[in-house]
């Protein structure tokens, strides 16, 4: 101990000193911002339809996603970076009828709210430091459009 | 044959005639071949049907599939865990106790998030509620694809 | 040994008893063990596959209400299966579907065409492997109404008597004899012409 000391340690003062840094060391990341990532996903067992709007989705996520889900295949419609900081509700677009917003509710919880045609269908709150850990919030959903297909809106904390 | 024998028949071929009517269709098969022919019949998709049904797998993953029946399951009146008394030497201590613990976890909650939203902090349950749940949504969460789901139904 | 294999290592009636006290854990490992059956057992009578999902899960939403009434006498298999026949039953019932289909209820309750057939004589299905066996009948199940096809489930798979067939069948005795025979006699049809079709 005393080599990595070079002062003689005091425990009570040692203590004291990390209990006051952890107390003033201010929540990761937040001070700049969250980003995070939010994909459009369309759940099919159909084959990618040819007409160029869908692509792959990252085989992580399928792979997750076709454990979870009975589809078989997955396909990425939209995907966009947001960026969230305290006090600002950025709000995307995801698709027509789907808008997101987020808002940093404190250091340790992400609201998002889903907007189905302009209304408010959904108010999800995420623990931050599940999405810093790799959790995907997911909200989810039958199609109307196509009978046996399902939406999935995966936000996630980009692996930098 | 007429109607009733054919389903006096069939009645026999499943136990279901009584003893004196049993015997004259054992007669009737034995002596009429139409009947006989029919009875061979009926007896064949018996004997198919007695393979069973196919079995067919739940088109849902375990989590996806429950998670739709749990959201319905109403918890069942559990009774209220009956505490042991402490004993009288035990108070005092605990009237010193008390407070020092009081002290302690308003700190542990104070320092806990700050800990954990550190990257190397002890791994914590992440959390997800739906304060505006209403009956046309449900939650479920995959431990182990770390997913949380919010399944929206449409109307 | 940890927490989750000691549910899946537990019996099905030691699972029955923590549920019965509240467990939700333990209810969960029933519904894995038992899902397929379940649903199976909905999806030959409903011959839908959403119908069939849904109609297995209110069966177990059922089941998890009703549990301090399961006393043992049967099997939780078998008391779970007949919760989802009642199920079934009563959804066919909303939709009236147990009012045997026109052309077929005509004929069964005219003496039917079944009468003029010349009864099969020879086992078609000799010699199958049980899977394919079970994929023969179930195309035949497929071609029979509703009402034909509950009938020979509850007689045949569920080994109910005629009384009781029509106490959940909700008619008269005369009429289950009656729409058995019916089915019976259609699904050996049905077979012989399968058999046919397949011909090389």
């Amino acid at each position: 101990m005393s080599r990595v000391f070079p002062v003689s340690p005091r425990p009570a003062a040692w203590w004291l000193v990390a209990c006051l840094l952890v107390c003033l060391a201010p929540a990761p990341a937040l001070g700049m911002g969250l980003k995070l990532r939010s994909q459009l996903i369309w759940g099919t067992n159909d084959p990618k339809p040819g007409d160029g709007k869908c692509t792959d989705v990252e085989p992580a996520i399928r792979e997750r996603l076709s454990r979870v889900f009975k589809w078989q295949n997955y396909y990425l419609v939209k995907s966009l970076d947001v960026l969230v900081t305290p006090g600002e509700t950025p709000r995307v677009r995801m698709s027509e009828k789907c808008e997101l917003e987020f808002k940093l509710v404190d250091d340790f919880t992400l609201e998002i709210k889903l907007f189905g045609e302009g209304k408010l269908a959904k108010t999800v709150r995420q623990s931050l430091q599940a999405l810093r850990q790799g959790e995907l919030a997911v909200l989810a959903g039958d199609s109307k459009e196509k009978f046996g297909d399902a939406w999935f809106v995966v936000i996630s904390q980009p692996r930098k | 044959m007429t109607r009733e024998t054919q389903l006096k028949l069939q009645a026999w071929l499943d136990g279901e005639l009584p003893a004196a009517d049993a015997r004259e269709v054992r007669r009737l098969v034995e002596r009429d071949p139409d009947a006989a022919a029919l009875a061979r019949e009926l007896q064949l998709a018996r004997q198919w049907l007695a393979a069973g049904e196919t079995l067919r797998s739940v088109p849902e993953t375990r989590e996806f599939y429950w998670a739709q029946i749990a959201r319905h399951l109403t918890p069942r009146g559990t009774a209220m865990p009956v505490l042991p008394q402490p004993a009288r030497d035990w108070r005092r201590w605990l009237a010193w106790l008390a407070p020092a613990a009081a002290v302690l976890v308003c700190l542990g909650l104070w320092l806990f998030p700050r800990l954990a939203s550190l990257p190397s902090a002890t791994a914590r349950a992440p959390e997800i509620e739906t304060p505006a749940d209403d009956l046309g949504t449900f939650t479920f969460r995959s431990d182990t694809e770390q997913m949380t789901v919010v399944w929206v139904n449409a109307h | 040994m940890s927490h989750a294999s000691a549910y899946s290592d537990a019996s099905d009636e030691s699972l029955v008893r923590q549920a019965q006290e509240g467990d939700t854990q333990a209810f969960e490992e029933l519904v894995f063990r038992h899902r397929d059956k379940v649903y199976s057992r909905a999806f030959s009578m409903m011959r839908n596959e959403t119908e069939a999902l849904e109609l297995s899960q209110e069966a177990w939403i059922k089941a998890w209400q009703r549990l301090e009434q399961f006393q043992g006498e049967s099997s939780f298999a078998t008391w779970i299966t007949r919760i989802v026949i009642n199920i079934c039953l009563d959804a066919m019932r909303r939709n009236k579907r147990l009012h045997a289909e026109s052309i077929e209820q005509l004929a069964e309750e005219s003496g039917g065409v079944e009468r003029l057939l010349p009864p099969t004589q020879v086992d078609m299905l000799a010699g199958l492997e049980r899977a394919e066996l079970r994929a023969r009948i179930e195309a035949g199940l497929a071609q029979l109404s509703q009402a034909h096809r509950t009938v020979l489930i509850l007689h045949e798979f569920e080994g109910l008597e005629y009384k009781e067939c029509a106490k959940r069948m909700g008619c008269s005795i005369g009429t289950i004899m009656s729409r058995l025979f019916y089915a019976r006699r259609r699904l050996a049809a049905l077979l012989a012409d399968l058999k046919e079709t397949r011909k090389p």
